[in-house]
């Protein structure tokens, strides 16, 4: 319960920083100043004012990126997460419940999808893709789909086993509305809680990308982007490279502990 | 004669002040003696056993009460010099022969465990020694068995392997956890008169739990029975069993499938005799404090 | 067969997909201002102007007869440069597994061991933080503390280079410990303990999670009761009698969790500079290295198809009712 409390708390405050970014960042995130060029975080000598976080080494504001970015990351996060989610969903409730051929090429689509190795699936997409922020957001539905498909395929097909679909179909309904009506309800919670974590996982990628220099330009401000640069200003300004990471170790951390602790909420037979 | 085991006064509660499973129960058994301890299921036959072997399950604890085994008392031995004492010494004849040997050990193996690890016997010697016992125990070809898994063998030859474990250390005292519920009738008896045959050769001391009054008279002299943790009949069994039984063990002995007599079989325990007892209990249970 | 059908499924897949690519590699290959003509002949030289299925189906060949064709940014055979690199990954892969069981099953114990006590619950929160972070986070995790913070570790490379050894083989680790070449040894793993770590965590919290809950389930039964009455203490009946038992469900999910380490090697091997195929992998789609790539994604291909056989094969040698004879 409090981890729920704890998870969602960060979440929202993400949330708002991502709208009204413009609004909250003290300074320009893209504007470069030589003359302020790797400014320690307030609590050390030699900062700036107006400067919480320090600059980076091209003088740009950290904290200002980080609210920045929170935005980038949180819109991968909700498109990425919830396209991977609604094709995931929707083939592994048509291999669960329609079975047959359907299963069979689905579920050997799935097997092909897992022998890729997930990070490297998505550099490659990426680089077809040319980078930018929706290949980056088409790269992680195309690769992570087979979560939601896998789980969702194997509730399905254990949901159509209950009477109560059983009792449906002996009353004459058609399949897909009882595909929708007894079916969907019952795998919704799992969706949710899968998605939870799903949109983790889009953030964690979409910095992955940002490191190898393949999601949007260089000079936008994204987490990866500021990880990246922070990793070479490791000796010289460690605050560059703490500040995204600590951003995004309490986002994955959130999301996942969301996650759970929805499962823990909605559903005890999920456990 | 002194008692090889003597239980004087044993509280048992799951956590402190938490249900009562053992009320203030007192026995004792003679070297070389069968005691039976009968009870309808979940009168806490089975508990008295765990808490002499010092396998209680967790949360489940002596509260107060002596358990003396030749003479020491149990409960107040170190946890390790305990289970030594009982390694030795004392052994189990468990209920399900399924479940009580591990699924993924080969069987010569868990009978000459304690042989080995507890006694330090060298495993030659072991190896031996188990296939003597299993010859004791009517399993014809020792050798084959021993390198058997579980799975591979019958319910009934799995309980002739528990009996012989049990019996492999020449234990002074042997509790036989309804060693016989599991299995079919035909071979119940073969295993009952088995227990009987080796106990008699060892001479060793068997503690009987079981539902089963019919059992009982066949094998032991003298019994316990329980109800809801409390004894509430103890003696010979020649009086229990004799003309005028405790109203409860005497519908306990009714409740006995007879094949001679089937019209005075499977009786139900009468209500006046589960509300009197259901009363004694509850007289127990208002003196009783929770140390 | 499914493995084959999987495989030409992956082989298919990655075709489709870099023919896809925008940006040519033979442009990238020639200096600016270089002749059509010479782009034309260089791109036949490398089969790119045929179709693409036509191209697929040379490729195909070429790959059944061993031939994966030739890397065109570093101008090698395919199969040497790729076989080249596996050791490192491999070494780097297993170490990581080595590490999460150990810590795994250590605290599964332990938490087994201390069931319903505090040490439980520590156990417990460990691994659902340990769970939620990723390899990527955990690597930037250790290079900022134990890199620059605490400078224990080295961050980038797989040995020093005064070190590096004339070896017959790649699996240097190996190779060092069987020549007790035991300066190598320790510089490898001082190399490789930052980068295996980070692989391990997230994997040690699912075996510890998953071990803990079957070592639960199993230290009820019959049979470890039975052990407990025999005189062992708590802890020989855990390993003795419930350990093997409680292993068997863990197998399945750790080789599935295996495959997502091997794929992480990709990002943690960038991560720390490490000379494996992860590496390779990343410069090869970033300079469009189209043989490259394929190479490089049917080889991880073929190591998760491996993993799962072993993990089959595994079980059905500790699982004794799956066993014949």
């Amino acid at each position: 319960m409090v981890r729920l409390w704890l998870a969602g708390g960060w979440l929202a405050l993400l949330l708002v920083a991502a709208v009204f970014a413009p609004w909250i960042a003290p300074q320009d995130p893209l504007a470069q100043d030589l003359f302020l060029e790797r400014l320690p975080p307030v609590w050390a000598e030699g900062h700036e004012p107006g400067y919480y976080l320090g600059t980076d080494s091209l003088g740009r504001d950290v904290l200002s990126r980080l609210i920045h970015g929170a935005r980038i990351a949180l819109i991968v996060a909700i498109l990425a997460g919830g396209a991977a989610a609604l094709i995931g969903s929707v083939l592994g409730l048509l291999a669960g419940y329609m079975g047959g051929w359907t299963d069979r090429v689905i579920g050997r689509v799935i097997d092909v999808w897992m022998s890729f190795p997930p990070v490297l699936f998505a550099i490659l997409l990426v680089a077809v893709l040319g980078t930018g922020l929706h290949s980056v957001i088409i790269a992680i539905a195309v690769i992570d789909w087979t979560r939601f498909a896998r789980v969702i395929r194997a509730e399905t097909l254990a949901q159509s086993r209950m009477d109560y679909v059983a009792s449906a179909v002996v009353i004459g309904r058609s399949r897909l509305g009882i595909l929708a009506t007894e079916v969907v309800p019952n795998v919704l919670p799992t969706i949710l809680v899968l998605l939870s974590l799903e949109m983790g996982i889009a953030v964690i990628v979409e910095a992955i990308l940002s490191f190898v220099n393949l999601s949007i330009s260089s000079d936008d401000p994204t987490w990866g982007g500021m990880i990246a640069e922070g990793r070479t200003q490791i000796h010289f300004a460690p605050w560059v490279l703490v500040a995204p990471m600590v951003a995004l170790f309490f986002t994955v951390l959130a999301f996942s502990q969301f996650g759970e602790g929805l499962k823990d909420r909605i559903d005890p037979v999920l456990r | 004669m002194s008692a090889l085991l003597r239980i004087e006064g044993l509280n048992v509660s799951v956590g402190r002040g938490g249900p009562r499973l053992l009320r203030d129960v007192s026995l004792s058994v003679a070297a070389g003696e069968t005691h039976g301890l009968v009870g309808e299921s979940g009168a806490g036959k089975s508990m008295i056993g765990k808490a002499i072997a010092g396998v209680l399950p967790r949360g489940i604890a002596v509260r107060s009460g002596r358990i003396l085994f030749d003479g020491q008392d149990l409960t107040a031995l170190p946890r390790r010099a305990r289970r030594r004492l009982v390694g030795e010494r004392i052994a189990i004849i468990p209920q399900d022969p399924l479940t009580a040997l591990n699924p993924c050990r080969r069987i010569g193996g868990q009978i000459t465990d304690r042989l080995v690890h507890i006694l330090g016997w060298d495993a030659g010697r072991a190896r031996a020694r188990a296939a003597e016992l299993l010859d004791e125990v009517a399993i014809r070809e020792p050798g084959r068995v021993m390198q058997a898994y579980p799975h591979e063998v019958s319910g009934g030859m799995r309980q002739r392997v528990l009996i012989a474990a049990a019996f492999a250390a020449e234990p002074a005292l042997i509790i036989a956890d309804e060693p016989t519920t599991a299995l079919d009738v035909t071979v119940q008896r073969q295993v009952l008169r088995l227990i009987g045959e080796l106990q008699a050769r060892h001479g060793t001391a068997l503690l009987f739990v079981t539902h089963d009054m019919g059992v009982v008279a066949k094998l032991c002299r003298s019994l316990s029975v329980l109800y809801a943790g409390k004894v509430v009949d103890q003696g010979p069994a020649a009086r229990i069993f004799g003309p005028d039984p405790h109203p409860y063990a005497r519908a306990l002995i009714a409740a006995t499938p007879r094949y001679d007599r089937p019209e005075e079989s499977l009786m139900p325990v009468p209500e006046a005799v589960i509300a009197a007892l259901d009363a004694e209990v509850a007289a127990a249970d208002r003196d009783w404090t929770d140390g | 067969m499914t493995t084959v059908v999987t495989l030409f499924g992956v082989a298919l897949v990655v075709f489709v997909v870099i023919r896809l690519a925008p940006g040519d590699p033979i442009a990238m290959m020639l200096p600016p201002g270089a002749d059509a003509e010479d782009m034309a002949r260089l791109r036949a030289a490398y089969g790119l102007d045929r179709s693409v299925p036509e191209q697929f189906l040379i490729w195909l060949g070429g790959v059944v007869r061993g031939d994966f064709g030739t890397s065109i940014s570093l101008r090698q055979d395919v199969g040497a440069l790729v076989l080249d690199r596996l050791p490192a990954t491999l070494e780097l892969a297993l170490l990581a597994l080595a590490i999460a069981v150990a810590i795994g099953t250590t605290l599964a114990v332990i938490g087994t061991l201390r069931r319903q006590r505090p040490a439980e619950s520590a156990v417990d929160l460990w691994n659902g933080m340990t769970l939620s972070i990723p390899d990527f986070l955990w690597g930037l995790i250790f290079i900022l503390l134990f890199g620059v913070v605490v400078p224990l570790f080295p961050v980038s490379g797989r040995i020093s280079p005064a070190l590096d050894p004339d070896y017959a083989t790649g699996f240097l680790l190996v190779e060092s410990l069987l020549r007790l070449d035991l300066r190598v040894t320790g510089d490898l793993l001082h190399h490789m303990a930052l980068p295996a770590l980070a692989l391990a965590l997230p994997l040690s919290a699912v075996i510890a999670q998953v071990l803990k809950q079957s070592l639960k389930e199993v230290m009820h039964l019959d049979y470890v009761t039975l052990a407990r009455a025999k005189g062992y203490s708590e802890i020989a009946v855990l390993f003795r009698e419930a350990l093997r038992n409680a292993v068997l469900p863990t197998l399945t999910l750790v080789g599935v969790q295996f495959t997502f380490l091997i794929g992480g090697t990709v990002i943690v091997e960038k991560l720390f500079s490490y000379g494996g195929l992860g590496n390779l992998a990343i410069d090869a789609v970033i300079n469009r290295d189209l043989p490259l790539i394929q190479g490089i994604v049917l080889l991880f291909a073929v190591l998760f198809i491996a993993t799962n056989l072993i993990v089959d094969l595994a079980y059905a040698a500790l699982n004794p009712r799956l066993r014949h004879g």
